[in-house]
């Protein structure tokens, strides 16, 4: 494979120059069909609608500071 | 001081004769409920041991009875309950004894506290069976380590309390089995009752004060804050009244059961009757979807609640029309009527851990949000992309993006590690490709994943998963420009990535997001928590 094996001293074998390889998880080769979707016209963007909801539901959450001072739960 | 252990035989009158070891024969809900419990999981025979030093009580027992009047006693006795007759294990070598007692069927123990009002301390016991076809999820579940004498056995369960009205409240309670839960199964800080009272009323304020002790009359939901964070934990919370109209909100049970899947315990407090339980599961059906509607609640029928007033592994019927199919002796109760989530949960409390900065509510909108504008602006043009290669491909694509455009797919949105989600991910059903392409992204330590399915989708076999479309992945651990929310979605035939640390802004870029094509992909298992 192209390394030098030399002794490293001792019993020990050292390479001088290491293979190095990055692994294909599960042996699978790279998806060559891959498409940036800004090709396609798309940018994952969050909706204004979208944005509306997380406010409301925050807001709404918030009300429970309001709720403290009129429960006391036992 | 002697340790006895006595042996109980529970035979025709087991249930009188624990009723009066526990409750000293008083008539009291929670006691009857947790020997109806036991009773139900086969418990035949049953251990007592005494004295019991328990943490909790000589927590309670420092905090307030060391100081009054009256001679109360230190120590508790400790109830383990089994199927079969352990006698002979217990009177034999002791090498081994814990698997010999666990192999007669150990179903839990129940501490008994010397207080006439509230004698059950802290409690494990095995969830309820599946009943009448339903399936339990058993969500708020840890392992807890039980040595009896030499021997050292395990039980499942979710955490049990009943409140000491001297040192806590129902509310105190109710964190107390949350937090224990998450304390056993994630090794965070362990807190008593006592502890919970005195990080809740500190600093203190007019409302506490109103009781002596200071908190022992309850608390608010600001004390509760107070209390969740003191302990370490991210308290998230929610209120599920509409405006000033006081009426209920009808999403409350799908906020509830997010994180209930992400198996965590939900805090739950009820404003009509002023009360405070902890949800430790839920009980679904194993057929399709049972009401309209996107979120995975559409499947469940009710929350499975520890009371400290009624006792463990309560129903809490999502929905009216819920009751009549669940077990009547379950059902909670108020005043002759059955208290549902629709029609009593005002609030909600989640000790969230504390790197979790995203709430499952926005995860889960962004998520409905992407997969809407898929299908409205790529909805055409990916099909055509994989009718290059495959028309089957393309088909399915299709078939997808419609069933988004028409609302008939359900969201189920849950918490998890992203190693736990990448060894979920490898031991599942996906093809080597799509697996390859997913489990070779970086993730952060906690992701929001959104599960697809069908509303038409059953369990794949009894209580096991359902067979799901595709899933998407959140980050959790952001709460910045929900534009860099989304991280990876698997829809039929494609994995999109977001690549959230490549901007360009040159280009007018926050992110990249690139498309992969499979020819062969189909339905495969959502992830189950046994």
């Amino acid at each position: 494979m192209g390394s030098l094996s030399v002794s490293g001293g001792g019993d020990r074998i050292v390479d001088e120059e290491p293979q190095v390889r990055e692994l294909r998880l599960g042996g699978v080769p790279e998806n060559e069909r891959v498409v940036d979707l800004r090709d396609l016209g798309f940018v994952g963007y969050v909706s204004d609608d979208a944005r509306d909801e997380i406010n409301r539901s925050e807001v709404r959450a918030g009300l429970v500071l309001t709720t403290a001072t009129n429960f006391a739960f036992r | 001081m002697r340790l006895t252990l006595s042996a109980l035989s529970l035979g025709g009158n087991g249930a009188q004769l624990l009723r009066k070891l526990i409750g000293d024969n008083r008539s009291n809900p929670a006691v009857d409920a947790l020997i109806a419990h036991a009773l139900e999981l086969g418990a035949r025979f049953a251990i007592v041991e005494d004295p019991y030093i328990d943490l909790d009580y000589s927590a309670d027992y420092q905090m307030f009875y060391a100081g009054a009047f009256k001679a109360y006693p230190r120590h508790t006795r400790r109830l383990h309950l089994f199927r079969d007759d352990v006698t002979q294990v217990l009177e034999g070598d002791f090498t081994n004894q814990g698997a010999a007692l666990e192999a007669h069927g150990y179903l839990g123990f129940a501490v008994i506290r010397p207080i006439a009002l509230g004698p059950i301390g802290r409690t494990v016991l095995q969830f309820p069976a599946p009943d009448d076809g339903l399936v339990v999820r058993r969500a708020s579940r840890a392992d807890f380590r039980v040595h009896l004498a030499g021997a050292e056995m395990t039980v499942q369960g979710a955490p049990y309390i009943q409140q000491e009205s001297k040192v806590g409240a129902c509310t105190q309670a109710a964190i107390w089995m949350a937090s224990l839960a998450v304390h056993t199964r994630h090794r965070s800080p362990r807190f008593t009752v006592a502890d919970i009272t005195a990080l809740a009323v500190t600093p203190s304020d007019q409302t506490l004060s109103r009781a002596l002790p200071a908190g022992s009359d309850g608390l608010n939901p600001a004390h509760m804050i107070r209390a969740l964070r003191g302990m370490g934990h991210q308290p998230l919370f929610d209120y599920f009244r509409n405006g000033d109209s006081g009426r209920p909100a009808d999403f409350t049970a799908s906020r509830v059961l997010r994180y209930l899947d992400s198996g965590l315990p939900v805090i739950l407090l009820m404003d009509d009757i002023n009360h405070a339980v902890t949800a430790v599961g839920y009980v679904e059906t194993p057929g399709a979807a049972l009401t309209k509607g996107q979120t995975y609640d559409v499947f469940a029928r009710a929350l499975l609640v520890n009371d400290d007033q009624r006792g463990p592994y309560r129903l809490l019927p999502l929905r009216q029309a819920d009751i009549e199919h669940l077990p009547p002796h379950r059902l909670m109760m108020d005043e002759g009527r059955v208290l549902t989530v629709e029609g009593s949960v005002s609030h909600m409390f989640v000790p969230l851990p504390r790197r979790v900065y995203l709430s499952a509510e926005r995860a889960d909108i962004v998520v409905g949000d992407f997969l809407r504008r898929q299908a409205a602006e790529l909805g055409e043009k990916i099909p055509d992309i994989l009718a290059e290669s495959s028309l089957e491909a393309a088909a399915s694509a299709r078939r997808f993006y419609a069933a988004v455009r028409n609302d008939n797919l359900v969201q189920r949105t849950y918490l998890t590690s992203a190693a736990r989600y990448r060894h979920h991910l490898a031991q599942g059903g996906l093809g080597m490709d799509i697996k390859s392409q997913l489990l070779s992204r970086t993730l952060p330590h906690y992701v929001w994943v959104t599960e697809v399915m069908e509303s038409s989708s059953t369990l794949a076999e009894p209580g096991g998963p359902r067979t799901i479309l595709g899933h998407l992945v959140v980050n959790a651990t952001s709460n910045s420009d929900p534009d860099s929310d989304l991280l990876m979605a698997h829809t039929p035939h494609v994995v999109i990535h977001r690549d959230i640390d490549v901007a360009d802004h040159e280009q007018g870029r926050d992110f990249t997001e690139k498309a992969a094509f499979f020819d062969h992909d189909g339905p495969y298992p959502g992830r189950v928590r046994r």
